[in-house]
Parts: C-alpha cells; structure tokens; sequence
C-alpha cells in the first residue's frame, strides 16, 4: 500500500506579509482576465481602431489588443449567427494567443502563475494548498511541457513587435481641419510609443532569447557582446512584464475613451 | 543608572527581545523555549543565540564559525525565513517584541538548530568532474567566460536554497531533485568552455532540472547573491530544451554531427 502523505495548506512560521505580493499579482491578472475576455469577446472593433480617415477622432490609433492588424493580411473576421444573435467576431481572437502565448511560458510569468495561482509555492518557505507526497511532477507534467517551447513564442514575439512599432509610428498620423493627413504627437501616440518601448524591452530581455546568443562566445565577438549586454538588463526582465502588461490595459482604455467621445484627445500637428 | 555592557563584545546591552528558540532533538520531544534576552541594535541573531548559550542555556545547540557570512555553517529559519544568522542583522528588527528560530525545516534535525545536511554531500558526489580536453598542456580562456563561472563559484554551500526550495521542503522530492545548489555546480561545469563531459542528459533525468517551476526563492534567500534562477537554472533549462524538445536546435546538432 502506498502511504499518502497530506501536506497542510500553506504550513509557514513566516511573520511578514508574504501573502501580499502573490495576492495583488493574482488580483491584477484576474482584472486583467477579465478585461480581456470582455474586449475580445463583446467590444465592437471599430472602438479600437481609430483610423484617421474614418475616425471622428481624426486619430490614426491602435489598440494593442489588435496588433496587428489582421486586415492588412487580407483576413476578415466572420459575423456569426448564434440562435439570432448576431457575433461580430473580434479580429483580438485571432492575434491574443501570441502575446498571451509568450507570456504564459515566460519564465518571469511562471514564477508568478505558479506562486499566486497554483500556490506551488505561494511565497519562500510557505507550503502549497494541500498536495499528496509523489504527486508533483514540475515542469515534466503533461500540457505544462508547452513552456519549453517558449523560444517559439519568442519568435513570434519579436514579430508582433515589429507590428507594434509600425502602428506606433502610424499613430503619428491625424486627420487635419482640411480633411488630409497631417503628422503630429497626441497623448495616444505617446502611450502608444510607451507601450511599444516596454513591450520591446520585455520582449529582449527575454532568457530564451538570452540562451540562443549564447555566452560560452568568442568575448569581442558581436554575439557575446549582445549577450553580454542582454544579461544586464535581463535581471529587469520581471519589472518590464509588469510595466508592458499594464501599459497595454491602459492604452486600451485610452483609445476606448478617445472612441467614445468621453475623451478629447490632446494633439500638436506639425 | 550605568549602562550594561556585553564584556566580550563591547555591546551596550539596551533593548530586550522575547527569543524563541526551537530546543529538542530526534529522540526527544521538540519545543520552543522562550528566553528574554538583552541586545544592542548593532548586533545580528547569532550574537543573541550565543548570548542565550552564556546565560540560559549552555546546552543549546547551534552550528556556526565564521560569523562574517562566508562559512555558511548558520543556516535557521528567522521569523520563518530561511538567513544565515551572523547576516541578520538586529537593526531591521527595531520594533520587534519577539523573534523565532528554528532549524532548517528540509533538513532531518540533529538537537536544537543543528540539522544534518549529509544528503547534500552525497548528492555533490553524483556529478561528474570536469573533464579537460585530451591532448592539451595548459588550458587557457578567456577572463569574461572566468567571471561569469565565478557567480557560481561564490556558493558558500549554506545550503539555504535547499532548505526554502519547495521541491525539496514541501514535495521531498530528494531522490527526483538535486536542488538549487546543485544546479549552480552543475552550471559551473556546464558553462565551462574547456569541459567535454555530456552532461545534459543527466542534468535533465538524473538532477531533475524540470523539477524546478522557477519560482525563484532560491535566488531570493542566497546569501551571496548569486542570480541562481537566472543565470544558472533557466540557462540549464534551455540547454535541456535545446536538446529535449525543440526540434529545429535538435535538427541542427544532427547535421552537426553529420558533417
């Protein structure tokens, strides 16, 4: 018979607050969630897509939920009849997976996933939820060996940024009081230019991108020097994810104003 | 009213702290014994378990030696926290009434904060040494691939990160997971340019590198600061990866042993 060991819930001796980073990650990412199932599966699209041409706006803005932008290559997201109810499908559905993709296999975002959701463990020296002894597989178990494949995700990463960084520089285009195209900054394109920085630093900072450079290279040698310098930034690697995911809630939100009409967005042409 | 000073230390002896201390052994009953203790803000938690040995309790067992943080002999649980001792200092406890200590928990307990770590040593024995390449009189590299070997060499084996790793603590996996220090010492040989041992199948089967969920208190307890997640664990993971999974980086070291 094997004897089944049960381990107490979150068995600690800890004095501190060791509950607070995990609880605000988990409260933060649960918001995030939402939202994001909200966006992808109710919000209209043409809230998010700002074009100058079409927009009351006159902004030529793009919500990060989009990027890209699935039209240019020729994809029309379907309407579907669900018992009368007519969907509008989001064109977020076919782009989300990607950067939700990198980020769930992020070496920074498992550490936070595993702490704050799977409490394996929560915090330093505090026990899990109740768990039998022989039962914890790691990274080894079933769907979870998705993580080491996270270099492809980083691929597909470096793409969207690429994306990202092509809408931000269209987010310097206005319509202007004469009907054509004007170039100038709005409070949109410098969120939109923040958010694309972040993005591209959590982007590079990444340890798989880290690994294919390399390390044991010829010191001198361009390889090593980008290793070299991808290293020292790669201990921020956590704060970008923080700074990036919460740069794209924002931006969102921003653009949904400026749609509505709630929020007249501030903007020098040139 | 003249002010008590420690005679061995010079310590003017001005605040009070309720010590608990874990006492007992394997054979007899476990407890925490409670010891007020006077102490100066400037001193660390060794300083006033020493002092509980001199005025309490002469038989109070504790491991220690350098009391500079470089021997890692006095691993405990301060409050619950994995720390070396002599590095904890009492001046980040300014407005504490009380304070714990207890043993390491990963560890079978000897007598009161003395646990025995032999696991450890018989592990470092299943890693192969550095294998030099054949043929060569004098190994020469590089200073850049010596110094990022030498974050790892910085290991004072405190055995900390064994302690607060959940793998081992929580899950007991100790025969699936070499543990954190391990994976330092198996990336020091690893990431040595010079060293033509095959070690990624043994760092992935045998040390269970993807034991490992990255949850990074390894890394957060270290004494010593070594960045043992993110230059050591994650590095070995990708090799793993490299070699395990990703089917593009095995195609090329195929064609690599083809040519």
């Amino acid at each position: 018979m094997i004897e089944l060991e049960v381990v107490n819930n979150f068995e600690n001796q800890r004095r501190d607050n060791w509950w607070f980073a995990p609880a605000l990650m988990a409260s933060y990412l649960i918001i995030f969630g939402i939202y994001t199932f909200w966006v992808i599966l109710f919000l209209p699209r043409d809230q998010a897509f700002l074009h100058w041409n079409t927009s009351a706006s006159g902004t030529n803005y793009l919500s990060p939920f989009y990027s890209p932008d699935i039209e240019v290559f020729g994809i029309k997201p379907p309407t579907i009849n669900i018992f009368g109810f007519l969907w509008a499908v989001s064109p977020a559905i076919f782009v989300i997976w990607g950067p939700v993709g990198f980020r769930a296999t992020c070496y920074y975002g498992r550490k936070v996933y595993y702490r704050s959701f799977f409490m394996s463990p929560p915090a330093c020296a505090v026990d899990g939820l109740k768990t039998r002894k022989g039962k914890y597989h790691g990274e080894e178990w079933s769907v979870f060996k998705v993580v080491h494949f996270h270099r492809y995700f980083f691929y597909l990463a470096v793409i969207l940024v690429i994306f990202h960084w092509i809408e931000t520089f269209q987010a310097f285009q206005f319509r202007n009081s004469g009907g054509g195209l004007s170039y100038g900054i709005g409070l949109g394109t410098l969120l939109s230019l923040t958010d694309a920085i972040l993005l591209t630093l959590y982007t590079m900072t990444c340890h798989s991108f880290r690994n294919l450079l390399g390390g044991t290279n010829t010191p001198g040698s361009f390889r090593y020097w980008l290793w070299n310098k991808i290293s020292k930034i790669n201990k921020y690697h956590g704060n970008f994810f923080w700074y990036s995911i919460v740069t794209i809630l924002v931006v969102d939100v921003y653009f949904r104003f400026v749609a509505w009409g709630t929020i007249v967005d501030p903007r020098w042409l040139f | 009213m003249p002010e008590k000073i420690d005679i061995y230390s010079g310590a003017t002896l001005d605040s009070k702290i309720d010590l608990s201390i874990q006492r007992g052994s394997k054979n007899s009953e476990v407890k925490m014994e409670k010891y007020t203790v006077e102490y100066d803000k400037t001193e660390v938690v060794l300083d006033l378990v020493h002092r509980v040995q001199a005025e309490f309790a002469p038989d109070l067992a504790v491991r220690w030696n350098c009391k500079a943080g470089k021997c890692g002999s006095c691993s405990a649980e301060v409050n619950g926290s994995p720390k070396l001792m002599c590095m904890t200092k009492m001046s980040d406890y300014t407005n504490a009434k009380s304070m714990e200590i207890r043993p390491m928990r990963t560890f079978p307990l000897i007598k009161d904060l003395v646990t025995d770590v032999s696991w450890n040593f018989e592990k470092n024995k299943q890693i192969k040494p550095f294998k030099p390449p054949t043929g060569v009189k004098e190994l020469t590299m590089y200073q850049q691939h010596v110094d990022r070997i030498q974050e790892y060499r910085k290991c004072i084996e405190c055995f900390l990160c064994q302690d607060t790793c959940h793998v081992l603590r929580t899950h007991e996996e100790f025969n699936q997971y070499a543990g954190p220090r391990f994976m330092i010492r198996l990336a020091t040989l690893e990431f040595h340019p010079e060293d033509q041992e095959d070690r990624i199948g043994e760092i992935k089967n045998t040390f269970g590198v993807n034991m490992c969920n990255i949850t990074k208190c390894c890394q957060e307890v270290c004494p010593e600061e070594i960045h043992i997640t993110d230059n050591g664990i994650i590095p070995l993971k990708e090799r793993v990866a490299d070699n395990f999974y990703d089917p593009l980086m095995m195609a090329v070291s195929w064609i690599k042993r083809l040519l």
